[in-house]
């Protein structure tokens, strides 16, 4: 045991609240440190003149006197609050009946408001209304979802064009494959724009635009001097900055809580088609 | 335990029978407890007026989760400390007069042969100056421990501290009465 350890059992030491072990590692420092010792045993000799002392015994008295005082305090609180803390049974009468007329105040309103409602209203013409913003949301939802779709897949599949390095051989990038995924996302493209004709914002149209040229010389390059298509495609990709423009996108649609952007940016182009 | 319970049930009722049990239980730990921390008789009555006082009207908030009597050493404590801090330094630690010596001899030790109760009257004054020139977190800590007999780890949860603070105030307390000491311990050697 260090010395620094040992003076901070002093206390519990001088006070007896140290166990068995650490009483007898505590002595057996104690035994061999004489600075230590030395200070333990003024410490305790503070402790035995402090407890010199002798204690005051009030008289019966006094504890008359005092009790008398304090009553007289206690009468007064009592009857200043005529029940401290009252019972719980008590108390549970008339906490009962406030809850009862908080939930009648309630009904009330409830019902009266309904009155109120159906008075003003007809049923049908809330579920219309509210049938037809329903579908209204599940079909933008669904447009918005397919447009993304669409471009995270064709993003994937120019950056395989993109990132081909011109010495390697041209069968790693397998291009019937991409060819053949070329007219899937066409198809889709030309799918989207026969069920709406009008797009979310202009920006999101360019892309689509820009996309469906790229997408239609992959699909259409030959399998004759594959490479220079290759080449032809990558300079048609750098030039239009496609992949930029989809993770301009992206990045918007990461940025709106709700994942919402493109009904965002239709409003915006509003906005900004109403101030022209 | 069970007793007390229902007492201070009683007493949260309003039936000052029951606190007047309560108040014959734990007069005398508080009484003695405000005269250590206060240093004088009048100033502890006053404060143990205070504590019972102060503890009957807010029964309801005691919890059950420590003593009844950790409670009132708690509200002792944290009365005795807003005195000290409303009033000046001068109420507390007022110096012990002649009168007040001799009214304490004649209470408490008329056993005593009269050089005895002298003697014991001076030693009570030195502890006195002693105590009286420690902190009030020191003063509670000490009195709470030495003369009230309470485990450390109590000590802790009534003062709302931790273990390591109280042992470490404690030490502190411990060292500056020694300094406080030093002039009459060559007085306290010639008598052991």
């Amino acid at each position: 045991m260090s010395c620094r350890k040992v003076r901070s059992l002093f206390i519990d030491a001088i006070y007896d609240e140290l166990d068995r072990q650490k009483r007898d590692s505590f002595d057996k420092h104690l035994r061999r440190c004489k600075r230590c010792s030395e200070e333990y045993s003024e410490m305790c000799r503070v402790a035995e003149i402090m407890t010199r002392r002798v204690r005051a015994k009030p008289s019966k008295e006094m504890w008359e006197r005092l009790w008398d005082e304090i009553s007289r305090g206690v009468v007064d609180i009592k009857s200043s609050r005529p029940f401290i803390v009252p019972e719980r049974e008590e108390r549970s009468i008339g906490f009962k009946i406030r809850w009862i007329y908080g939930i009648a105040a309630a009904l009330g309103l409830i019902l009266g408001g309904l009155l109120i409602w159906r008075s003003n209203f007809r049923v049908s013409d809330f579920r219309d209304f509210m049938a037809r913003s329903e579908f209204k949301k599940e079909s933008m939802e669904s447009k918005d979802k397919r447009i993304y779709d669409l471009l995270l897949q064709s993003k994937v599949l120019i950056l395989a064009l993109n990132n081909f390095d011109p010495e390697d051989d041209t069968y790693v990038l397998n291009m019937p494959y991409q060819r053949k995924i070329s007219q899937r996302l066409l198809k889709k493209i030309w799918s989207i724009r026969s069920s709406s004709k009008e797009f979310d914002s202009g920006a999101l149209e360019d892309v689509v635009c820009d996309l469906e040229v790229v997408l239609l010389q992959i699909a259409n390059s030959g399998d004759e001097n594959e490479r220079e298509s290759i080449e032809m495609i990558r300079e048609g990709i750098e030039r239009l900055h496609i992949l930029f423009r989809i993770n301009m996108i992206e990045m918007k649609r990461v940025d709106v809580a709700d994942g919402n952007i493109m009904r965002k940016d239709r409003y915006k182009d509003k906005e900004k088609k109403d101030v022209g | 335990m069970y007793r007390e319970f229902d007492l201070i049930r009683h007493a949260c009722k309003g039936d000052i029978d029951a606190f007047r049990r309560l108040f014959e239980e734990n007069n005398r730990r508080i009484f003695f407890l405000a005269l250590d921390l206060t240093g004088n008789i009048h100033d502890a009555e006053d404060l143990t007026q205070e504590v019972f006082i102060s503890a009957f009207s807010s029964l309801e908030k005691f919890r059950g989760e420590s003593r009844f009597s950790s409670w009132l050493y708690r509200i002792t404590i944290n009365l005795w400390i807003n005195r000290r801090r409303k009033k000046s330094l001068e109420i507390f630690n007022r110096k012990i007069n002649s009168s007040e010596l001799e009214r304490m001899q004649k209470t408490d030790n008329s056993s005593l042969d009269p050089e005895r109760c002298a003697e014991s009257a001076l030693v009570e004054l030195n502890i006195k100056k002693a105590l009286e020139r420690l902190s009030a977190k020191e003063r509670s800590i000490f009195v709470l421990k030495h003369y009230h007999d309470l485990k450390l780890k109590e000590i802790s949860e009534i003062l709302g501290i931790s273990l390591g603070t109280v042992k470490s105030t404690l030490f502190r307390a411990m060292r500056r009465l020694r300094k406080e000491l030093d002039f009459y311990r060559s007085e306290f050697d010639v008598e052991v």
